[in-house]
């Protein structure tokens, strides 16, 4: 075989194998954490540009905590020994225990940070988030120079990765027994968030508080409700989902480096929410698409292929939404120039849309 | 108190206050991490102004900030709030270092001129895409924009690792670019290069056109009430084409004069180059006044240089200027909410009145600063 | 009850005194001409601004609500003129927002729906519990607000000036809904400017004029030229005569216009006229019957599907504003949805955006500031519009002045044709008798003017003929308005004028 279909052979095995769809699957429960959280700001009118900055302080902040924790817990023994192999277990569950908390309360705090800035100081929603975003990445680096100044033990500390739930029946199915059997419980808490947020959203009180809140504060000062209030305890659920984003994306998975850090994942998911009208079912399909091309990059990785090139395919999938969503945005609901003018003469009545049962379309 | 705004403007103080919290801050994070406290706070704070060639790198560095901070506040004075100026700098940065490392036999009077076009069409090509989309068909500006910038990083860093890419550097660089393309010194050994005063020119062309001029009185029309521009017909959509390209050009041109003597090679450390970022807050900053551009940029990049400098002796990393920006523009955003303006002249004043106990009752005997104390509590 | 007594100043709306006393169950009336300060005292009542001095009793306990919300947590509910209803919930999910005890258990869709059916049942109400807020009409909608304020146990609530776009048989079914609310121990008080209003809803009127409240009367007791007369503070300005008009050239002519409105159905259908230089044609109807469209059709700011418009001959169909302005039309359009002042900037660039694109008014290329700043003083002191100087920001303006403002920069372009939609809507009556002198003289000046009056006497005041659109096609064509006429049938699309009669309007 020549040298490209060489290439085009080890690429195509790579992709039709199972890591690949452990890659998905990461990716994609990492997406969907954040997406999530986007939905949940979007629906308390709130255009959740933040949304990268609490990702990386999160990630930071968890992993950092992780990292510390576990070697506070392994006490500087040396790998291999008796010492070190004992510790371990406790040093791992505790580490990764540590991150989650850690991260959730970093990301929390950020986006606290963030809603005082939109809803008090009613500051440029577009600015507050770019500055902000800029500070959490400016923080990270700094935080990284800090702790591996320290003590050695942190700097070579790896982070515990997030253990994943063995279940052994599972692993006895023909197909996906290897790859169910290794996921962790981030991912099983992924799927099942859309349905929890579907809940949230459409059949409890606070999911209608929370539409007035995105389409007319009026309604809520009418029954006495503060909107900015609402709106706050909204963006508290969105803040926490994505925090989890940022606390799997970095510790998910067989070996966490703190070099998987979010490059712009937060505008992809807000890409995402817009391109799919905030719409529940429709975005959560969209973080299946753009996992299914996120995980090229892992999975592609040791191939001489542009790497460059193929981590652009997941901005340009994005970015392909947005244009298709706004190509059929535009012609759904007119009526067309050409019906209207037949319509006038007569030739044609009104046409009644028919209206589907669910939620009616939503304004921009 | 009065007599005091009226000379000094509550968006001046506002501004001011701004930027000695981001001082402050450098300050605090110096002060409480290295252990070499009197070398690092002199390396940050004084070293650019140490000799005449570190004061001449730092307007030199300023430069393209400039650029990058005209060109975001013509497009966010009519309230388009692109990002696009990032990408249209790194595009444009990275096609001049292919372009003039390619020419290597050309001379450098046809480089030059050629590199800049090349570097203005680039940059205008970016920003209208973003433009484009959204005057056509409605995609939000913003993430269209931001989207592009993350596509162009990995188009540049493609372009870097298979094109230009020199070995021998430690880092992911390009090779280094002749000298002899570089722009020509106008203030001898200083650093100072045309590329400056092509800035300055910029700002003043930009602030006149903006605040004197037909097409600036349509931009701020559209960006203050897209209604009223409607109203009098304006097409809101063909200025705000007009100003992301015009934006999209300057930021073109930044991104020529940093790879023409700023910067000597083409570095790719997998984010954003700072200097981008410190362009866009320094626009914010000043409200997207062009006249006052120049000197926010300056200053943004006083602190940028500082921390450079820093991190080349001691390793702290250099984003602690960004995070000094960050909170400069944060601050600013702070202050301009009633309340927090009012605690903080609060804080100020007592202070101060502290501040003048203190020294009458070094001066006076113990009656005084009793008196001066039950006085400051009744107001 | 409430008793609100205060001395308040802000801006150009003072209130100097003001007064109110409601009982349970009374629907009392808020009466005064538009600038009065009826606004203000209801903004200070539903909690939005805070008075500078007297006192506020609600049910015997004095309170002093710090904002709207608080107001409303006190039993104080102001509707507001934009809808207060969340558009893509259900009317059962809008009125039962923010009350379930516990906010994360499921909601129970059918307890809701029984409630909600069974209240919307006892007020004889037309909606059903399951419609969606987007769909309701207007009327339907503000019925809506009314009954969930009720439901919510509010002590008053306030109406500001909702009828204005109503028409009558609307207005009717309001009415009764407020009636049986206040049966059941709710005080209602309704604001507006209409006395006729005033008279058949409410049993007790306040009148406010130039922010004192002057007189507070049983309905009862009163008639509609009494309450006219206590409205205005001085004597009424003279009124606005004009001579007869000095017809010249036809200037404008639609010919078979169609267009689809925002509601994506047909709007205008098949609408023929001319206007001639020198003539205030007048165009009334119900406000879904298109003026507002064809307005904007002429004027370029829509498209239309069918039929030509043409300015002098000159095809203008097709065209945005910008053309449109080039052949001289201009057009005094105000609705909520298209305010032609930019609060950000300042009055002068308000004032002149011909002049700053005018070649005229530039100097080495750049703006001349002077000569702009010397016209925009010329037309601040040609149109009275009240401020400190021209270099403030239009935010300073109140609604009359930013009306001349519109106006002063429509008319000083020396338009050939202008399309006015209910210029004086809002204004004070000083104002309005203003901008009507200045309506007349430009017609002196050859102009052609499309009108659509803001009200019956603005109609009989100007009107040199008229037109009545009913449900987008033309009804009646009078061409020469001599005062009294009775135009009902045709508005409300009882009767038409015959094909010929119609056709006279059609100039050459």
């Amino acid at each position: 075989m020549t040298a490209q279909q060489n290439l085009l052979f080890s690429a195509f095995s790579a992709i039709f194998s199972n890591d690949y769809l452990a890659s998905v699957l990461l990716v994609g429960t990492f997406l969907m954490f954040t997406v999530i959280g986007v939905i949940f700001a979007r629906r308390s009118g709130v255009f959740f540009l933040a949304a990268e900055g609490v990702l990386v302080f999160s990630a930071t902040a968890g992993y950092f905590a992780n990292a510390a924790v576990r070697a506070a817990l392994l006490g500087g023994a040396a790998e291999g020994t008796d010492a070190y192999a004992a510790a371990l277990g406790r040093a791992n569950a505790l580490g990764w225990m540590a991150g989650l908390l850690c991260g959730l309360a970093g990301g929390m705090a950020f986006t606290l940070v963030f809603c005082w800035f939109l809803l008090r100081v009613k500051s440029n929603v577009l600015l507050t988030s770019f500055a902000l975003n800029i500070f959490a990445s400016a923080s990270a680096g700094v935080l990284v120079h800090l702790v591996n100044r320290g003590d050695g033990a942190v700097s070579s500390a790896v982070a515990a990765a997030l253990p994943s739930l063995k279940l052994s029946a599972l692993s006895e199915l023909p197909v996906l027994g290897g790859l169910l059997g290794n996921t962790g419980w981030f991912t099983y808490l992924a799927l099942l968030l859309p349905p929890a947020a579907f809940y949230l959203l459409n059949r409890t009180g606070f999911g209608l508080r929370l539409r007035a809140a995105e389409e007319n504060h009026i309604a809520l000062t009418a029954t006495g409700l503060s909107a900015s209030r609402t709106q706050l305890y909204g963006m508290l659920f969105a803040g926490a989902a994505v925090s989890l984003g940022g606390v799997t994306l970095v510790m998910a998975g067989p070996a966490p480096v703190f070099s998987a850090l979010p490059q712009g994942e937060g505008y992809l998911a807000l890409a995402a929410v817009w391109a799919c009208d905030g719409r529940l079912w429709k975005s959560s399909i969209a973080v299946l698409l753009l996992a299914l091309v996120g995980a090229l990059t892992h999975v592609l990785q040791g191939l001489p292929l542009p790497i460059s090139l193929i981590q652009a395919l997941l901005y340009a999938a994005a970015l392909a939404g947005l244009l298709l969503h706004s190509h059929n945005d535009k012609h759904r609901h007119k009526v067309s120039l050409r019906a209207q003018r037949r319509i006038v003469e007569g030739k044609e009545t009104v046409k009644k849309k028919k209206r589907r049962a669910g939620r009616p379309e939503k304004k921009k | 108190m009065n007599k005091f705004n009226e000379k000094f403007p509550p968006s001046a103080q506002r501004r001011l206050t701004a930027c000695l919290a981001g001082l402050a801050f450098c300050l605090l994070v110096i002060l409480l991490t290295e252990p070499a406290k009197g070398a690092a706070l002199k390396t940050f704070f004084a070293g650019p102004f140490s000799s005449l060639a570190a004061f001449g790198g730092l307007i030199s560095a300023a430069t393209p900030a400039v650029f990058l901070a005209l060109g975001v506040s013509v497009v966010f004075q009519c309230r388009r709030y692109s990002f696009a100026v990032i990408g249209s700098f790194l595009l444009s940065s990275g096609l001049v270092t292919m372009f003039l490392l390619r020419g290597n036999e050309k001379p450098g009077w046809y480089l030059i001129p050629a590199a800049l076009v090349i570097a203005v069409a680039a940059g205008a090509a970016v920003a209208v895409i973003p433009a484009w989309l959204a005057v056509r068909r409605r995609v939000n500006v913003t993430l269209s924009s931001l989207l592009l910038n993350y596509l162009i990083l990995q188009a540049v860093s493609f372009l870097l690792m298979y094109s230009m890419r020199d070995p021998a550097a430690g880092q992911a660089a390009s090779f280094e670019i002749p000298q002899r393309m570089w722009l020509a010194e106008i203030i001898p050994s200083t650093g100072i290069r045309f590329g400056t005063l092509l800035a300055a020119a910029a700002a003043v062309i930009l602030y006149l056109l903006l605040y004197h001029g037909r097409l600036g009185y349509g931009i701020r029309a559209v960006g203050a009430s897209e209604s009223l521009a409607g109203y009098v017909g304006l097409s809101a959509g063909a200025v705000a084409m007009t100003t992301q390209l015009l934006a999209g050009a300057l930021a073109g041109l930044g991104g020529a004069v940093e790879m023409m003597g700023v910067q000597p090679r083409y570095i790719w450390n997998g984010a954003f180059p700072a200097i981008s970022f410190v362009g866009v807050l320094a626009a914010v900053l000043v409200d997207y006044n062009p006249a006052w551009v120049p000197l926010s940029a300056l200053f943004f990049t006083y602190l940028w240089s500082g921390a450079s400098a820093l991190s080349a002796q001691s390793g702290f990393p250099a984003e602690l200027a960004l995070a000094a920006a960050a909170v400069v523009v944060l601050v600013l955003f702070a202050l301009r909410d009633a309340r927090v303006a009012d605690s903080t002249v609060r804080f100020f004043e007592k202070l101060a009145r502290g501040r003048k106990a203190a020294a009458s009752s070094a001066d006076a005997g113990s009656e005084k600063p009793a008196a001066e104390q039950r006085e400051g509590e009744v107001e | 009850m409430e008793h609100i007594c205060k001395a308040y100043t802000e801006g150009f709306v003072t209130i100097k005194d003001a007064s109110l006393t409601l009982m349970q169950g009374e629907i009392h009336g808020l009466l005064g001409e538009n600038g009065a300060g009826k606004s203000t005292f209801v903004k200070i009542i539903s909690g939005l601004l805070a008075p500078d001095g007297g006192t506020f009793e609600l049910m015997g306990k004095p309170v002093a609500p710090q904002s709207p919300v608080e107001a409303a947590g006190l039993g104080i509910v102001k509707l507001q003129k934009r809808s207060g209803l969340v558009p893509s919930l259900t009317v059962e999910e809008n009125m039962l927002l923010g009350r379930q005890k516990n906010s994360f258990s499921p909601l129970d869709r059918k307890k809701m729906r029984r409630e909600v059916g069974a209240l919307l049942e006892e007020f004889h109400m037309d909606p059903g519990p399951g419609d969606l807020a987007l769909h309701l009409t207007a009327e339907d909608a503000l019925e809506t607000e009314v009954l969930k304020a009720y439901y919510a146990g509010a002590h008053l609530i306030i109406l500001d000036e909702p009828a204005s776009y109503f028409s009558l048989a609307q207005t009717e079914e309001l009415f009764t809904l407020l009636r049986r609310v206040a049966a059941k121990g709710v005080a209602i008080l309704y604001v507006s400017n209409q006395v006729r209003e005033m008279l058949e809803l409410c049993d007790k009127i306040t009148v406010m004029e130039g922010g004192v409240t002057t007189a507070t009367l049983a309905a009862a007791d009163t008639s509609p030229q009494q309450l006219q007369r206590r409205m205005v503070q001085e004597n009424k300005a003279p009124k606005v005569r004009k001579t007869r008009a000095k017809l010249g050239d036809t200037v404008l002519k639609v010919r078979g216009l169609s267009t689809f409105g925002d509601a994506q159905r047909p709007v205008l259908n098949k609408v023929s006229f001319s206007v001639r230089a020198g003539e205030i044609l007048a165009v009334v109807g119900k406000p879904d019957s298109g003026t507002r469209e064809l307005c904007e059709v002429v004027a370029g700011l829509a498209s239309a599907v069918a039929g030509k418009v043409l300015v002098f001959d000159d095809d203008i169909t097709g065209d945005s504003v910008h053309g449109t302005r080039e052949l001289g039309v201009s057009f005094l359009i105000s609705t909520p949805q298209r305010i032609g002042v930019a609060p950000a900037l300042s009055i002068q660039e308000n004032l002149l955006p011909y002049q700053y694109t005018n070649p005229a008014y530039r100097s080495h290329g750049l703006l001349d500031k002077e000569k702009l700043k010397a016209e925009a003083d010329r037309l601040i002191e040609e149109y009275d519009i009240r401020c400190a100087d021209a270099q403030e920001n239009a935010a300073v303006l109140s609604t009359s002045s930013a009306q001349k403002l519109l106006a002063a920069r429509e008319f000083s372009n020396e338009p050939v044709l202008l399309v006015a939609y209910r210029p004086t809507f809002g204004t004070s009556e000083e104002t309005a008798a203003f901008l009507e002198k200045k309506l007349i003289e430009l017609r002196d000046e050859g102009t052609a003017i499309l009108l659509v009056p803001t009200d019956w006497d603005e109609f009989a005041t100007l009107a040199d003929s008229a037109l009545v659109l009913d449900k987008g096609q033309v009804s009646a064509y009078l061409p020469k308005v001599q005062g009294g006429e009775e135009l009902d049938a045709y508005i409300n699309g009882e009767s038409r004028m015959s094909a010929e009669e119609l056709e006279a309007v059609c100039f050459e």
